[in-house]
């Protein structure tokens, strides 16, 4: 259903395969004959055990749900990712978030499309395709601040192209994403013109978006690519969502589009009207190595960083000879060796929307749409409000001093306001520990390993004693732990929560 | 009972390194309670260099700013923005000081002005750089990489001009400050995490009112947590990062707690905000917010800060004056604040050792448009001010004709011959070729200091 949605914002989509998709940068493979280290296995993994598979779901959903575990064990590995992979729309789902968080889906406001989107990452049942999304507006950055009450709506279509074609042909989705109407707004395209061709677009386009920086093309280059980047304007329509509702939208004039032939990388583009949005797209991939660009960055994302050239090359071969299916290089790659190497394994510094939005999943204390949404602007990371075209810092820059004193903040918000509204009366100990784990090194352990944090034993031990202290007006007391104690279940599990949450390796994924 | 309630720490925040010995004894424990004003506070570090990043976000008119009021530049600019200009003897005479007479100042800026009289300012005309870009975005992203093509000039360093500093000579938890500003590009890829913070007082652990006894018990449980045996790999750098950032925010809130004693016992006010008694503007938190840290005894050496609306696109005259008189009543009273500190002995000479540059990611069009506003430009003016300023008055080309007859202010200093004057001659770096290692199409030398 909501598929439409992206259709109805492209009325001129075509999804065609490549035409010019003859690979032009393809390197020599390793020809060596001794097995790749495991870190560089390609072949497909076996035998997954119960700890693999917690750390798929780790790695790729905003931490891990004991649901989604048992979702993963009955399906089996393979039928998960092809299931997951699929990006399936949940109009249940969709509904819910609307209704939960915006007021009018014609007029939304820049705050209540954050709220919406991080509604959906809390909800979904498939965080993997909200995980992606985000993944991908941050690499095709662009923010609400560009766009006005006539024009936010078009955010729902941006985020829509990321949640529901963020596994597609790639050649597709960068078609996609250049015509998005937020993207046109955001880097100038509604202002490029024959006569005033803007640059910003296509500087990004391959800057940012496809190559990288200065990886061969020319200021000369882009001056010539923002020709073929021209013809759509921004015009508002009168009574477009109903009576007095009027709404912006982009549409492509001829006129404004220069359909001269362009000087490209030594070669000539032909003019093509509208057209040339998707033959840019296709004439870099043909010409310039951009699967590469694009493999590492996911790699990067999900598996571990700085992977060498050999693996990447590797991949980026076999994504040029599928035609771009991203599909199946993300399942290549989840099916890997090297995905589940201890390398993989060192682990990524979570950014601050997986930290939050996975503990509110893995623990089921949620916090209010409002609340979120504060907490991760105050965390420095709101989605559909990047800082810049370049998307959000990542890494240690995610570890500056108030970063890490609102994730603290952020925790204690879950376990405090949690027992307001609509959570209120959540027992949370009840909910998250069996029934056969309830002595307090079982419950460290449990709550540890949900969150899979790795505790020291002074560490376990220093939570042990936790459990069984309490402190009034005068100082601690011994308070041996008693699960059955409803009150003190109460106090001291969302204590524990909110201690383990802020353990170093709970800041990893 | 939990270890947490007699463990020492095992690391805590170092500061005042650079002092000899002039550390804040008082704050080094975790436990101290953030509210307890009884601490004994450090004094500020005498002699300490630091440099204060003023950022107008959103692109200030600079031609409004530092207003050209004699011959026929005066003219073409009063032509071309036939109701934003101003008219010689409506801004704030500079005949003071270095004394010129082609410029006067905003009428907003009283303060500025007597700062210029003592010889405590330069502007430096026509700032930019090559290939202006009319994003502000991408403007603001240069500004912060201080090169002009990005990462691919910064291969194996940091992206931000004020990491590569830090890491190459300012490397202690609290040398590297911004407030108020979110986490800036200028920022990334710092050695050490950089005290990033939205202000102040917002810089403290909330607590859980249902159970707030048991909440403080938690919070020890986390210190002596990252306190226990270290973490390896990256979990240890997490580790160290929050280990800091707990350790700051009790020295910190300590500190907070000191200058407000001061403060009151030396009745500062800095602005507030209109028909609020207790809510201070921006710019006078943020001011207040630098005072407070260079009160409490931290080695900071690069502060960063700043505030937005400056994207003046219409209504301007009455936006842009409101939007001056903010920063300049703030740094009034700074300056007022500074000067008891620096009288209170120690010989901290702290204003002496102090330069506040302000900036912008570009200017704005020489002609007014159709709404009473300017649009995104190129070239600007740029301020520099604090007693370290030994060469004060006008720097770079002065303004011509074409100038201000062409659609966009041109630019013929680079805004990174300033920085490195900043870096080189006043914060005393050798490294600036490092920092800045982009070369310069237009080899301008900038001696303010």
């Amino acid at each position: 259903m909501l598929k439409k949605l992206i259709a109805l914002a492209v009325p001129l989509l075509v999804l065609s395969a490549s035409t010019l998709a003859t690979p032009g940068c393809v390197e020599g493979g390793n020809t060596t004959d001794t097995p790749p280290a495991a870190e560089e296995d390609l072949s497909p993994v076996s035998n997954l055990n119960q700890e693999d598979r917690i750390f798929f779901l780790y790695r790729t959903h905003f931490g891990f749900k004991t649901s989604e575990l048992q979702r993963l064990n009955q399906m089996g590995y393979e039928d998960y990712l092809d299931w997951m992979l699929e990006l399936n729309v949940d109009p249940t789902l969709e509904a819910q978030a609307l209704a939960a968080t915006v007021l009018d889906p014609d007029f939304p406001s820049s705050t209540e499309m954050a709220r919406w989107w991080e509604y959906l990452m809390v909800h979904n049942d498939n965080p993997f395709q909200e995980l992606l999304a985000m993944f991908w507006h941050d690499h095709f950055a662009t923010s609400t601040d560009v766009l006005s009450a006539q024009s936010m709506h078009w955010m729902f279509d941006h985020i829509n192209l990321w949640r529901f074609q963020g596994t597609t042909n790639l050649s597709d989705l960068l078609y996609l994403m250049s015509v998005d109407w937020t993207m046109l707004q955001w880097l100038d395209g509604y202002v490029s013109t024959a006569s005033a061709p803007n640059e910003n677009f296509a500087r990004e386009f391959w800057e940012l978006f496809t190559l990288g920086a200065d990886n061969g093309y020319s200021q000369a280059d882009i001056e010539e690519a923002s020709r073929a980047f021209t013809g759509y304007r921004r015009i508002l329509v009168p009574d477009r969502a109903g009576p007095g509702r009027d709404q912006f939208i982009m549409t492509f004039q001829d006129n404004r589009h220069d359909n001269g032939t362009k000087n490209i990388f030594g070669l000539q583009f032909h003019g093509n009207g509208q057209q040339e949005y998707q033959d840019m797209v296709d004439f870099t991939l043909a010409n310039r190595p951009v699967a590469e660009f694009v493999v590492n960055k996911i790699w990067e994302q999900f598996v571990y960083t700085n992977p060498s050239q050999a693996l990447i090359s590797k991949l980026a071969n076999e994504l040029r000879q599928t035609d771009y299916d991203l599909k199946a290089l993300f399942k290549r790659i989840f099916l890997s060796t090297a995905f589940f190497s201890d390398r993989a394994r060192e682990g990524i510094i979570k950014s601050p929307v997986e930290h939050h939005i996975g503990f509110m999943r893995t623990t089921g204390l949620e916090l209010s749409p409002s609340r979120i949404d504060n907490s991760l602007n105050d965390t420095g990371q709101r989605p559909s409000r990047p800082p810049t075209v370049n998307g959000w810092p990542s890494g240690e820059f995610w570890l500056s001093s108030q970063a890490m004193l609102e994730r603290a903040n952020f925790l204690r918000d879950c376990v405090y306001y949690s027992h307001e509204s609509a959570q209120s009366g959540l027992d949370v100990g009840l909910a998250l520990v069996p029934a056969n784990r309830t002595k307090d090194h079982e419950v460290v352990d449990h709550i540890a390993w949900l969150l899979q944090v790795q505790l020291q034993a002074d560490q376990r031990q220093e939570c042990i004693n936790y459990l069984n202290t309490d402190r009034n007006g005068g100082g601690n007391f011994a308070d041996p732990w008693d699960f059955y104690d409803v009150v003190d279940r109460d106090k001291k599990i969302r204590g524990l929560l909110y201690i383990l949450g802020q353990h170093p390796t709970y800041q990893i994924r | 009972m939990s270890n947490a309630i007699n463990k020492s720490r095992r690391n805590f925040l170092r500061v005042g390194a650079a002092a000899g010995g002039a550390v804040a004894l008082g704050a080094l424990d975790s436990r101290v309670s953030p509210l307890s004003s009884k601490q004994a506070h450090a004094v500020a570090i005498p002699n300490h260099k630091r440099l204060i990043i003023i950022n107008m976000l959103g692109g200030n008119d600079g031609l409004n700013t530092l207003i050209p009021v004699t011959g026929s530049v005066a003219t073409i600019y009063q032509t071309r923005r036939p109701t934003l200009a101003f008219q010689p003897g409506q801004g704030l005479a500079l005949t003071g000081g270095p004394g010129v007479s082609e410029y006067e100042l905003h009428p907003s800026m009283p303060n500025l002005q007597s700062m210029w009289n003592a010889n405590d300012v330069a502007f430096v005309q026509k700032i930019g750089y090559p290939s202006q870009n009319l994003s502000h975005f991408v403007s603001e992203d240069i500004w912060s990489y201080g090169a002009r093509a990005g990462m691919s000039a910064l291969v194996g360093q940091a992206p931000g001009w004020v990491a590569r500093y830090g890491n190459l000579d300012a490397n202690n938890p609290m040398s590297l400050v911004s407030i108020g500003v979110g986490r800036r590009l200028d920022f990334a890829g710092a050695n050490v995490s950089p005290f990033l913070v939205s202000s102040v007082a917002s810089f403290d652990f909330d607590t859980d009112w249902h159970y707030s006894q048991n909440h403080a018990l938690r919070l020890e449980v986390v210190q002596s947590i990252l306190g226990m045996q270290a973490q390896t790999g990256l979990a240890g750098q997490v580790a160290a990062a929050a280990d800091a950032a707990h350790a700051a925010a009790a020295q910190v809130q300590v500190e907070a707690a000191n200058y407000e004693a001061y403060e009151t016992a030396n009745s500062i006010q800095y602005p507030l905000r209109a028909g609020s008694t207790t809510s201070l503007t921006n710019m006078g938190r943020r001011m207040r917010d630098i005072a407070l840290l260079i009160y409490g005894g931290f080695d900071t050496s690069v502060f960063y800060t700043g505030y937005g609306g400056f994207d003046t696109h219409s209504d301007q005259a009455p936006r842009h004056a409101s939007l001056l008189q903010e920063l300049d009543d703030a740094l009034g009273v700074f300056q007022q604040d500074i000067a008891i500190q620096d009288a209170a002995g120690g010989n901290p000479n702290i204003w002496d050792n102090l330069a506040i540059v302000v900036i912008s990611e570009f200017g704005r069009r020489n002609y007014e448009n159709g709404s009473d506003g300017t649009d995104h430009g190129h070239g600007n003016c740029m301020i520099v001010a604090g007693g370290a300023v030994n060469s004060p008055g006008i720097h770079g080309d002065p303004l011509l004709d074409a100038d201000v007859n062409a659609e966009y202010l041109p630019y013929t200093t680079d805004f990174r011959d300033v920085y490195r004057n900043m870096i080189g001659s006043h914060m005393g770096s050798s490294n600036v070729a490092q920092i800045f290692p982009e070369s310069q199409p237009i080899n301008t030398t900038v001696n303010i200091i």
